[in-house]
C-alpha cells in the first residue's frame, strides 16, 4: 500500500487541480499539499528505491510462508521442499498474467490504446515466458521427488492427481495452458498480437488457479491410511464464496480505476521525453 | 510583505540554463516540474545529498534487533523445555527479524521522506496548476527588493513563456 500510494503522490496532485467540489477536498487531502518541487521529488525517488528493493523481499517471504504452511506439513503431495520457490514464482506468475489480461480490457475500455501500447505486451510476454520455463521446471521437479522417493503414500497421491478423473483432466489441461501455451511467446508475433496475449494470459490464469486448487483435493483425501480416504466435493457453501471472491476482486479493481489513477501520469509523460530546445527529449 | 517571482517555461533546458544563473547569483530558488529532473537537476546544478538512506540503515537495523528482541526475549521469558531442543530456536527467530527488519526499515525511510519532503504541507504556498501539467517552474524567493528587474530580465533571457509576481497567499491549488 506504501509503495502504491507514495507512487502516486504526484498524480494525485494533477487530480486534484483538475477537480471541483468534494473530489477535490479529497484529492488535496491524498496530495499532501505536494507541488512538484526539485526537492519533493528528490526525496520521494530515494525513498521510492528504497520501497522497491524492500517489497522484493517481502514479496518472496509472503509466499514463501504461506507455502510453508503446505509443506512443513507431514502430507504426501505437501510435504515438499521446492514449495516455497514454487509458490513465488507461481505467484509473480499468475501476477504477471492477470495484469496481461486486465490491460488488454482495460486499454480498450478507457481508450487508451496510446498510453499502453504493443511494447509494454511484448515486454510483458518475455516476462511470462520466463516465469512459464521457471514454473515448468519446478513442476517437474515437484512430481520426479515424489515419484523417485517411490513411497506407496507419494505414488498414491501422484496417481490420484495425474491419472484419476476428475483430476486427471485438471492437471493436464494446468500443463497445457502453464507449460505449452505460453510457448508461443517465443515468437515475437504472438507477444504482439493483443488475441494471442488475451489468450494465453487468460490460459495461465486459468491453470495457476486449477494448480492452487490441485494442491488441497488431490493431498488431503489420500494420506497415510487408507480408511481415511475419500473424495473431496465442494459445497455450495464454497462456490459461492469462490464466486463471491472472484467478484469482490473484480469490484475492488473497478473501484480502484475509477478514484485512482491507475496509469501513472508522471511516467507516461517521463516515457515522453523531457521537452528541451537544443536537442531533443532525454530518455 | 516581499513578492517572490515565477517563471513559467516549456522546455526543460531553459529552465535549468536561468536556474544555474540565478543560483550563481546567490538568489533562493525552487524548480517546479510536472516530471523527475533528478539527473539533469544534478548535472546542471551540482549533486544533492540523500540522507534518507542512513533512516533507511538505522531502521532496518534497529528493526532487525527488534525482531530478535522479540523472540529471543519471548522465548527467554517463558520457557518451554522440550527433550534436546534449544529454547533459543534459529528459524522462527529469523523469519521474526527478516519481517521486522524490513518493516521498521520502511516506516524509518517513510519517515525520513515525509520530514526532508516537508510533506504532508497544507499551508498556503506558491504554485501554479498548470506546473503539474506540462510547464516547469522557477521560484525566486527571499528578499528581492530593488532586484526584480535582473531577476525578470534573467528569466525573459531563457526563454520563460511567463513572469509574474506572487505572494504566498496566492496559492492556488
Amino acid at each position: 500500500m506504501i509503495f502504491l500510494y507514495f507512487g502516486s503522490i504526484p498524480d494525485l496532485a494533477a487530480v486534484r487541480d483538475r477537480v471541483t467540489g468534494w473530489r477535490k477536498q479529497v484529492y488535496s487531502a491524498l496530495a499532501l499539499g505536494w507541488r512538484g518541487t526539485d526537492s519533493e521529488w528528490h526525496w520521494l525517488f530515494k525513498a521510492y528505491t528504497f520501497f522497491a528493493v524492500f517489497i522484493i523481499p517481502l514479496a518472496v517471504s509472503v509466499h514463501s510462508i504461506v507455502s510453508w504452511d503446505f509443506a512443513l506439513s507431514k502430507v504426501p503431495g505437501l510435504a515438499k521442499t521446492i514449495f516455497a520457490p514454487y509458490f513465488v514464482v507461481g505467484a509473480i506468475y499468475s501476477g504477471s498474467a492477470g495484469i496481461v489480461t486486465l490491460m488488454i480490457i482495460f486499454r480498450k475500455a478507457m481508450k487508451i490504446e496510446k498510453y499502453i501500447t504493443l511494447n509494454h505486451f511484448d515486454k510483458l510476454g518475455m516476462l511470462l515466458l520466463v516465469m512459464s520455463l521457471l514454473w515448468s521446471y519446478i513442476n517437474v521437479i515437484e512430481v520426479f521427488t515424489g515419484w523417485y522417493a517411490n513411497t506407496s503414500a507419494e505414488n498414491e497421491t501422484l496417481v490420484y492427481r495425474m491419472f484419476t478423473t476428475p483430476y486427471a483432466y485438471m492437471f493436464w489441461l494446468m500443463i497445457v495452458t502453464n507449460t505449452l501455451l505460453p510457448l508461443l511467446f517465443i515468437f515475437k508475433k504472438c507477444r504482439t498480437s493483443i488475441l494471442a496475449c488475451l489468450v494465453v494470459s487468460l490460459g495461465i490464469n486459468v491453470g495457476m488457479w486449477l494448480e492452487r486448487y490441485l494442491i488441497l483435493p488431490t493431498s488431503l483425501p489420500r494420506k497415510f491410511l487408507p480408511y481415511m480416504w475419500h473424495d473431496y466435493i465442494p459445497s455450495w457453501v464454497e462456490i459461492s464464496m469462490t464466486l463471491g471472491s472472484f467478484c469482490f476482486f473484480a469490484m475492488l479493481f473497478l473501484l480502484f480505476v475509477k478514484l485512482w489513477p491507475s496509469v501513472s501520469i508522471y511516467e507516461v509523460k517521463e516515457d515522453i521525453g523531457i521537452p528541451m530546445r537544443k536537442g531533443g527529449g532525454h530518455h | 510583505m516581499d513578492k517572490a517571482v515565477l517563471g513559467l517555461f516549456t522546455y526543460a533546458d531553459e529552465l535549468l540554463d536561468a536556474a544555474k544563473k540565478l543560483e550563481g547569483s546567490g538568489y533562493d530558488i525552487t524548480i517546479f516540474s510536472p516530471i523527475p529532473l533528478g539527473h539533469e537537476i544534478e548535472h546542471k546544478l551540482g549533486p544533492r545529498k540523500n540522507h534518507i538512506k542512513y533512516f533507511t540503515f538505522i531502521g532496518s537495523v534497529a528493526g532487525l534487533f527488534f525482531g530478535l528482541l522479540l523472540t529471543l526475549g519471548t522465548a527467554a521469558m517463558y520457557v518451554i523445555p522440550r527433550g534436546g531442543r534449544p529454547i533459543w530456536s534459529i528459524t522462527p527467530t529469523l523469519l521474526m527479524s527478516y519481517e521486522t527488519t524490513i518493516l521498521i526499515g520502511v516506516m524509518f525511510t517513510l519517515m525520513s521522506f515525509l520530514f526532508f519532503s516537508k510533506l504532508p504541507s497544507f499551508s498556503k504556498k506558491i504554485y501554479d496548476p498548470r506546473i503539474n501539467v506540462d510547464y516547469f517552474g522557477l521560484l525566486i524567493d527571499g528578499n528581492l527588493r530593488g532586484r526584480y528587474d535582473e531577476v525578470e530580465r534573467i528569466l525573459r533571457d531563457h526563454g520563460a513563456n511567463e513572469i509574474k509576481r506572487v505572494e504566498e497567499t496566492e496559492y492556488n491549488s
